[in-house]
């Protein structure tokens, strides 16, 4: 493709953005429900949660301590540094090695239609794994009596924290053909950045402590969602991680035109 | 120089100045050194000018390739983009918008907690100390203090000192651990600042509230009748307590002299603690007028042994109708004799506290341990509106003994008499209250025994905390500094049995997951067959 041809395309009427999003985000679901990897995912996902329920019910009943029900879900989003990466790795890495991305450039589909068409396909995936874990929520409610306010802001900041997390997986899914290699970077970065509020302790200068912290997705889930409250801030930092990750996710797929 | 070589050099160079551009900006945005961000500069201009000198063609291919002009558009872009995101979440965060959606609403300011604070002239300030590694605690307790701050217009500040870096201030006020908040007002030196129990809202509006009425509590201590010296550190002294009531409730305290002729109108409350002579008809009418117009009384009084020095209320001494005829309480003529310990059977101890009472609810497991008491009866008939409420009784198998002389006796000899003494359980002590209109109410505890506020008693956890609590309930000091606590019942653990955790477990771990695979592998095979 010459650089006539590249730029021509920019000229094609993009057709309505819900309707090429909508297609690609139905395609990307379906992916799932016919994957057995997803299948896997979630099997390891509600394996891991219920023995993590279990162990939770135990120590609050041995120790007589407060039946959290926010505790659970902030487990389950520490599992989302691994998850995030295996749910995403594959969804540009693998059009790019199959070459299939090149067809898609092809369509009459803008870049943004791809990348949050495939986007909102994982981040809805990850929303009904996350909605069956009210399963857990129910089951304590039925012992104890948590705290069923503080355990809905908990479940919107899972929910947003997915979408970052995942947007920042797609964005690495975006650089490289190699869905190892973009599940090994997505995991490194998403690791780094909810550890940094812990990395950060150990900095002695205040205002670069400050700032590492500020850029760590656990500072925005632990000091305010999973503590019952719904802070803008934080919400808006998780909006802002998926918008900055999904635009240079298109930006990468539009680099596919001109490289 | 060879060309190979020269574009070789150039192209070193090339990333040179890229690498020293991007550390001149990277030292800029951290706020780092001018020098240090110069000398990146120089050595950026070096690099590009150097590449520049060696291979111009280079240069200019690469600048005004295809590649490298879109490169650059994705790169910018992507910079401008997230720059922006990045001033519009700073923007957008300059004001704290929060939504509490804790049921009991753990992080807003309660209603009672802004009520009471609405009056607030004074500046307050409060300094927390939390460790680098607990700024998440930190972090929670400032979403509170904001509120306090905003809804007292800025009146309450607040600051984070990291007692690690700071040991000295730490030491000032007295903070050893790690979350520890003080409450000051603005300008007190650190050693006034009032400790906060806990990173409650009760707690810091209690400490502020605390602040703000300290002084406004007085209680005086009746002397001139043999009583007790408060500020006495001898073992019949009552220095322990007295400077429980200074030190723990900022409540003054003052000796007094009802033949002065006036009860100070900044009396919050008298005590009568060792009495050994009777009361004055004068002393008797001014604390009559005092009770009338809804005074608060703490009256100690010991069992009349020996008959011939212990005078104080006994049937001569013109208190005793007073109590007796106004408030239908009495201090019975006899020693209450333990049957609990044979050893100290003049040490007789309570045996059962009201729950109820705000007097005496702190005290389960730590009864009250008296020495040489007396028992205190309740008229069945008493006064409209005056309410007898029992606060400690002795054991059942105690007795009243009436007969002195027997007890004078060396070993002293005492045997329940049906005809005389009393049996147990006898009231040891007790709350008198009668409402005068709707705010106001008078307010007496009675105690059997005087010696258990001494220095010598006081060390009894039971003993310490009947004084204080009662001195609370007497002057209202709870009721003034205190907000209402919502009763958090999200705080409870789980409660089920073993079946219903097996069953929890099974179908949490077993038909959860499995379900999940199950449904996998017929996908799976499904396609397979297709």
């Amino acid at each position: 493709m010459n650089d006539h041809q590249a730029e021509s395309r920019y000229e094609v009427p993009p057709p309505a953005l819900t309707g090429s999003v909508w297609a690609i985000f139905k395609r990307e679901l379906g992916q799932y429900f016919v994957s057995p990897i997803a299948y896997f995912v979630a099997f390891v996902i509600l394996l891991i949660m219920g023995l993590a329920f279990n162990a939770y019910l135990e120590i609050w009943k041995d120790q007589r301590t407060t039946a959290s029900a926010p505790a659970l879900v902030g487990f389950f989003v520490s599992l989302m540094v691994f998850m995030a990466p295996l749910l995403t790795m594959r969804l540009l890495a693998e059009e790019n090695r199959e070459g299939t991305i090149e067809l898609l450039l092809t369509m009459p589909v803008r870049d943004i239609d791809i990348v949050l068409g495939k986007f909102l396909g994982a981040w809805a995936y990850y929303t009904l794994l996350l909605l069956v874990t009210v399963v857990y929520q129910l089951i304590l409610a039925s012992v104890a009596q948590p705290d069923m306010g503080a355990a809905i802001a908990s479940y919107i900041g899972a929910w947003l924290y997915g979408g970052a997390s995942l947007a920042v997986g797609l964005m690495f899914s975006a650089l490289t053909e190699n869905q190892i290699v973009a599940g090994f970077l997505g995991l490194s970065a998403l690791m780094v950045m909810f550890q940094a509020n812990t990395f950060a302790l150990s900095i002695s200068d205040p205002n670069l402590r400050e700032l590492v912290r500020a850029l760590s997705t656990g500072t925005h889930y632990y000091r305010s969602f999973a503590n019952g409250i719904v802070r803008l801030e934080d919400v808006l930092f998780f909006v802002f991680v998926m918008a900055g990750a999904l635009f240079v996710a298109v930006r990468m797929v539009e680099s596919r035109r001109w490289r | 120089m060879h060309t190979d070589y020269k574009l070789m050099a150039a192209r070193v160079l090339s990333i040179v100045g890229v690498i020293a551009a991007f550390a001149a900006l990277a030292v800029l945005l951290t706020g780092g050194d001018i020098a240090v961000i110069l000398v990146a500069l120089g050595a950026g201009v070096l690099g590009f000018g150097g590449w520049f000198v060696l291979a111009p063609d280079d240069m200019r291919g690469i600048i005004r390739g295809r590649q490298v002009r879109h490169g650059a558009f994705a790169v910018i872009s992507s910079a401008l983009f997230i720059g922006v995101l990045a001033l519009l979440y700073v923007l957008a965060t300059r004001n704290e918008v929060s939504a509490d959606f804790t049921q009991t609403q753990r992080f807003t300011l309660s209603s009672a907690s802004k009520q009471a604070l609405a009056d607030l002239k004074t500046p307050i300030h409060i300094t927390g100390f939390y460790a680098a590694s607990s700024i998440q605690a930190q972090e929670n307790i400032t979403v509170l203090l904001r509120q306090y701050s905003e809804a007292t217009g800025d009146l309450i500040t607040f600051e984070f000192i990291d007692l690690n870096e700071r040991p000295t201030v730490a030491a000032a006020y007295g903070a050893t651990a790690d979350g520890m908040l003080f409450a000051q007002r603005e300008g007190d030196p650190p050693e006034l600042a009032e400790f906060i129990l806990s990173s409650t809202e009760r707690q810091i509006t209690r400490a502020i509230l605390k602040l703000i009425k300290s002084g406004d509590f007085k209680v005086y201590f009746v002397a001139g009748h043999g009583e007790y010296d408060p500020a006495g550190e001898e073992d019949n002294g009552m220095s322990v307590i007295d400077e429980a009531l200074h030190d723990l409730f900022d409540i003054e305290t003052a000796e007094l002299n009802l033949l002065e002729g006036e009860i100070p109108e900044d009396a919050s409350g008298l005590v009568i603690a060792g009495a050994i002579t009777r009361f004055l008809p004068a002393e008797v009418d001014l604390l009559a007028g005092y009770l009338a117009d809804g005074g608060r009384l703490m009256l100690l009084a010991d069992p009349p042994l020996p008959p011939d020095t212990q005078q104080f209320l006994d049937a001569e001494d013109p208190l005793v109708p007073l109590l007796w005829e106004q408030y239908g309480v009495r201090f019975r003529e006899d020693v209450v004799i333990s049957s609990a310990n044979l050893d100290s059977p003049f040490e007789p101890f309570g045996d059962w506290m009201s729950g109820d009472h705000p007097v005496t609810q702190n005290l389960r497991q730590r009864p009250p341990v008296f020495s040489l008491a007396r028992s205190i009866e309740a008229a069945e008939s008493r006064p409209s509106g005056v309410l007898v409420l029992d606060l400690v009784r002795s054991r059942a198998e105690d007795l009243g003994e009436t007969d002195f002389e027997k007890l004078l006796e060396s070993p002293p000899a005492y045997r329940y008499d049906a005809d005389v003494d009393m049996p147990g359980p006898l009231l040891l002590a007790a709350a008198v209250q009668n409402h005068i209109g709707e705010a106001n109410e008078t307010r007496i505890v009675l105690v059997g025994d005087s010696s258990f506020v001494t220095n010598e008693y006081s060390s009894f956890p039971g003993n310490y905390i009947l004084f204080l609590d009662a001195i609370d309930w007497l002057i209202d000091y709870s009721a003034e500094i205190d907000v209402e606590v919502i009763s958090d019942t999200t705080r409870l653990p789980p409660t089920y049995t073993s079946d219903q955790g097996a069953l929890i477990g099974f179908l949490t771990i077993i038909v959860m997951p499995a379900a999940v695979l199950a449904v996998g592998l017929v996908v799976w095979w499904t396609r397979q067959q297709g």
